[in-house]
């Protein structure tokens, strides 16, 4: 690490004389100088000289590269992993930390470490943790922009906000009125329709948007644990349920509708309403199928968001309830219920800034898995203080008190921050962070003897614990933003993370109870640690017609007192996590050709690594692979405007995931039809 | 021997026009709503120094070409390419000095406070602003020494446009804006806020704004040409009347929002 960080400050001082910048935009770049984030210091800030490590996709960036879904346009995020499990579906991570404890489950694919939020609103799945990027309650046209953190932010957004938050904001009305409808065609059955309409008044401003999106599945088959390959769903044997139930070829049918009410927000008291609802059925990598990696998952969810500012008080609060079942395990079934409630204030003094805030999260599940309805409540308390000693100078620190009502252990997490201004053209930022999980609903409440439908003779104990640890995560970080010349601009970053105080369910040895042989699984502390180093470089340039955003990470992950197949007693060891690719990155290359027309082209590449999981799901090596999507968009007035789109591009049938899906490209045909301002 | 220089003068240009291309007329761009500086509305007047230009150049039998609006770095970028030859009104810094050449100072832009007429205060100096919430548009430099006491003893902001700042000041959120005052003046009678906000009369800071020539144009004999004229019309007086034009420009919509 001390080498990574020398070879880091001596690329920075390379730099320090060399400049061409006008020093009247504080090098900041055309493109990346007119951004705000809001993510980094829960305030309003120049993107330039954020604390933390960041990036923020626009909608136009968006409308550019021709994706379709939300997870997808993550691909032109820095540091970021993404891979799709069949069309539409997606898996997401924050540098990596994937499959950290080796011989788990397929849930433990999922990403539990990175908080995901709609307008504030924490959107996460507590019942077995994780992100649900079908249940988001909103179309892609929704989305206005989105900021990525990398790093540990729990002092600002609580629990689980382990690896980063991906903060999406959505757009509001504005203007005197107008209607868009968007349609979007692909190959494998893909139809998108979204509609918005927005008008603003002196004292509103009213949005509204629906949508729906369906789409089929890459292949027919599914990859069989038993016979380790891709068979027809009439040919697998199955062996934890006792028939595929729904699946078939589609992987995505989903619905969204959504009404926002707010007023100006430059005003003193200003307010912001959102109501939404969302209907999905998709499959994806969800829980620990035995016999093929996908389950079939229904969703629904009905919700508000409501804001207010006063001056400088700010409070939100927030209810979505629903339903998700996973079919043909009636376990995992349930119903949810969460508020969320916060209030913040911002003192602002010379060369000071604090912000003391509360914020709480109610979490109540309904399922047979955790034995009825179960609660859980989280309180943060937090206070963040800037202080400017000079005027490039910041000293920022940030701490919340997590107070859980399970498990009965509270939590401290913290950030301690620095940013320098070097030269007007360099900023230069160094952190320490930590930042905590919280515990989940199957984690802390399950219960149960499962006797396999198949084979009555076998039988599962599982057993929770609500006082399992929760995991936590300390990064430190040294990162430095330059405009090397009008053109070109770098974000550097190199990182230092160490995780531990994980829990998984521990396989004890099989007893004979009653002619059957149970194997019982207790939720236990580990004592695996985790321990990752990497550097990751962002390259933008921004010609007058070409803009070239290049991004590459590379990182080494170890895992320290690993325990073999989480058997009990069994020894422990220290290994290369091959799970977390050791280089990924991509590059977004866009060419404005005019005002009508525009070519873009999205790269990116995944190194090769490998999931370990129990048996019998086994061992997955996905392989070096880059996928390429092409866009051609045309503006053919102010009214119509469309794209075609390859994604994909690719030669190689290989799934990203754990036997998910074999990719495919898929040809896109699109266009939007716009009315009034 | 004036007459003889004349003719030489005259040979010489004839010569230089007849040998050099593209030289037939200097680009000319400016920033975009910083109106009564630099502004594109209206082709016949182009603010201050948008006039000041067309009217130098025009003196000195050059034909400008108004170039379209772009991001004000990619002016710079072009400016110092030698892609474009002019910009009309541009702040002097050292780091400027080394790419571009300048014109003397023509005019300068002062910087006032604005305030909502029912909060308004006394302001004779920046310690008056103490204890106040305030703010700028961001990226705005109050001047050297006010940057250095603000950031020392005030609570100054940032807006993310104009329109934010008066929207912040008019609703309360904000005790005071500090920006541009001939911009501003406009930008709140645009906005029919003249009725809530006031303009104090003592200036935050007064910067010199100047004319920015490339340094790497080809077109150096006609640049030279237009930015003597410069000189010629601050010393005649062109430049105050140009100058006066806006002023009452600006009294006279002010007049027309007060009667309406």
């Amino acid at each position: 690490m001390i080498k990574l960080i020398l070879a880091m400050l001596l690329f920075i001082f390379s730099f320090i004389t060399t400049t061409n910048a006008d020093e009247l935009f504080y090098g900041i770049s055309e493109e990346v100088g007119d951004m705000t984030s809001s993510t980094s210091s829960k305030r309003d800030e120049e993107l330039f000289l954020t604390p933390l490590s960041i990036s923020i996709i626009t909608e136009k960036q968006i409308r550019q590269s021709g994706i379709t879904t939300i997870a997808e346009a993550l691909k032109m995020v820095p540091g970021v992993i993404v891979r799709e499990q069949t069309n539409g579906q997606f898996d997401v991570h924050i540098r990596g930390f994937e499959n950290i404890i080796s011989g788990a489950a397929t849930s433990n694919l999922n990403n539990r470490k990175t908080l995901i939020m709609i307008d504030n609103r924490v959107v996460f799945d507590y019942f077995s943790g994780g992100i649900f990027w079908d249940t988001l309650p909103i179309t892609l046209d929704d989305v206005d922009r989105i900021e990525i953190v990398r790093g540990a932010v729990s002092s600002l957004y609580g629990a689980n906000a382990v690896t980063g938050v991906i903060h999406i904001f959505t757009k509001r009305g504005k203007g005197n009125g107008s209607i868009k409808t968007s349609f979007t065609v692909g190959t494998k059955n893909s139809q998108i329709v979204q509609v918005s309409a927005k008008k603003e008044t002196t004292d509103v401003a009213i949005r509204f948007s629906a949508g729906t999106e369906k789409r089929d599945r890459y292949e027919s088959t599914y990859f069989s644990f038993l016979d380790r390959q891709y068979k027809e769903p009439e040919d697998i044997e199955l062996l934890s349920i006792k028939n595929l139930y729904g699946h078939s070829e589609n992987a995505v049918d989903k619905q969204s509708i959504r009404l926002t009410l707010n007023n100006d927000s430059l005003e003193y008291f200003n307010f912001d309403l959102s109501m939404f609802h969302q209907e999905s059925k998709v499959q994806k990598v969800n829980m620990n199928s035995r016999d093929i990696p996908f389950t079939d998952n229904l969703s629904n969810t009905d919700g508000f968001n409501f804001k207010l500012n006063y001056g400088n008080f700010s409070a939100r609060m927030s209810h979505h309830f629903g339903k998700q079942e996973t079919i043909g395990f009636p376990d995992f079934t349930y119903d949810t219920k969460i508020t969320q409630t916060s209030i913040s204030y911002q003192l602002k003094l010379p060369k000071w800034l604090i912000q003391p805030g509360i914020d709480s999260n109610r979490t109540t599940y309904d399922g047979g898995f955790i034995g009825g309805e179960r609660t859980t409540h989280e309180t943060n308390y937090m206070l963040r203080a800037e202080y400017s000693p000079k005027r490039e100078w910041r000293f920022i620190s940030a701490f919340s008190y997590s107070d859980f009502n399970t498990p009965e252990e509270n939590y401290i997490n913290y950030q301690l921050l620095t940013t320098y201004q070097l030269a007007f053209d360099t900023s230069l930022r160094a952190s320490i962070q930590s930042a905590s999980s919280s515990s989940f609903m199957v984690n802390q409440y399950i219960d149960i003897e499962f006797t396999f439908p198949n084979d009555p003779s076998q039988r599962v104990d599982v057993k929770g614990d609500k006082n399992g640890r929760l995991s936590r995560i300390k990064t430190y970080e040294v990162g430095m933003r330059k405009q090397l010349d009008f053109n070109n601009y770098i974000d550097l970053e190199a990182f230092h993370s160490e995780i531990n105080n994980f829990t998984n369910f521990i396989i004890q040895p099989p007893v004979m109870i009653d002619g059957q042989s149970v194997t019982k699984r207790e939720l236990t502390n580990l004592p695996l640690t985790g321990q990752q180093d990497g550097l990751t470089l962002n390259w933008i340039y921004e010609g007058a017609t070409w803009n070239i955003n290049t991004f590459f990470t590379w990182q080494n992950t170890e895992v320290f007192d690993q325990a073999e197949n989480l058997i009990q007693g069994a020894e422990t060891f220290d290994e290369y996590n091959n799970s977390t690719p050791k280089y990924y990155g991509g590059v977004n290359m866009n060419w404005q050709f005019d005002e009508a027309l525009n070519f873009n082209v999205l790269s990116n590449y995944l190194h090769s690594h490998t999931f370990e999981l129990q048996e019998p799901q086994g061992t997955k090596e996905t392989p070096s692979a880059m996928y390429t999507n092409l866009t051609l968009s045309y503006k053919y007035n102010a009214t119509i405007e469309g794209f075609i789109a390859v994604k994909n591009l690719s030669d190689q049938r290989e799934s990203q995931h754990f036997y998910t899906d074999r990719l495919e490209p898929i040809y896109w045909l699109g266009f939007n039809i716009k009315f009034g301002d | 021997m004036s007459l003889i220089s004349n003719a030489i003068f005259c040979v010489i240009l004839v010569i230089y026009s007849a040998t050099s291309s593209g030289c037939e007329k200097l680009s000319v761009n400016g920033a975009d709503g910083w109106y009564p500086y630099f502004a594109r509305q209206n082709p016949e007047h182009l603010g201050i120094m948008g006039d000041i230009v067309t009217k130098a150049a025009n003196r000195a039998s050059i034909n400008i070409d108004l170039r379209p609006s772009i991001p004000w770095k990619r002016i710079l970028f072009n400016l110092r390419n030698g892609k474009l030859d002019i910009i009309a009104g541009a702040l002097k810094t050292q780091q400027r000095e080394k790419q571009f050449k300048f014109s003397p100072a023509v005019h300068h832009a002062e910087l006032r406070v604005f305030v909502r007429r029912d909060q308004s205060f006394d302001y004779q100096q920046l310690s008056d602003l103490r204890g106040k919430h305030g703010a700028k548009v961001r990226g705005m430099s109050l001047g050297q020494e006010a940057d250095k006491y603000a950031f020392d003893n005030l609570v100054v902001d940032d807006a993310p446009s104009p329109k934010s700042l008066f929207q912040m000041v008019a609703s309360g959120r904000l005790d005071y804006g500090i920006f541009y005052w001939s911009t501003g003046k406009k930008e709140v009678n645009k906005r029919n806020l003249s009725a809530i906000i006031d303009i104090l009369p003592t200036p935050v800071s007064k910067e010199g704004l100047y004319i920015a020539f490339s340094k790497n144009s080809p077109c150096q004999y006609q640049i030279e040409s237009v930015n003597n004229e410069i000189r010629r019309m601050k010393e005649d007086g062109s430049v105050e009347s140009i100058i006066q034009y806006y002023h009452s420009a600006i009294a006279s919509q002010e007049m027309e929002v007060k009667n309406d």
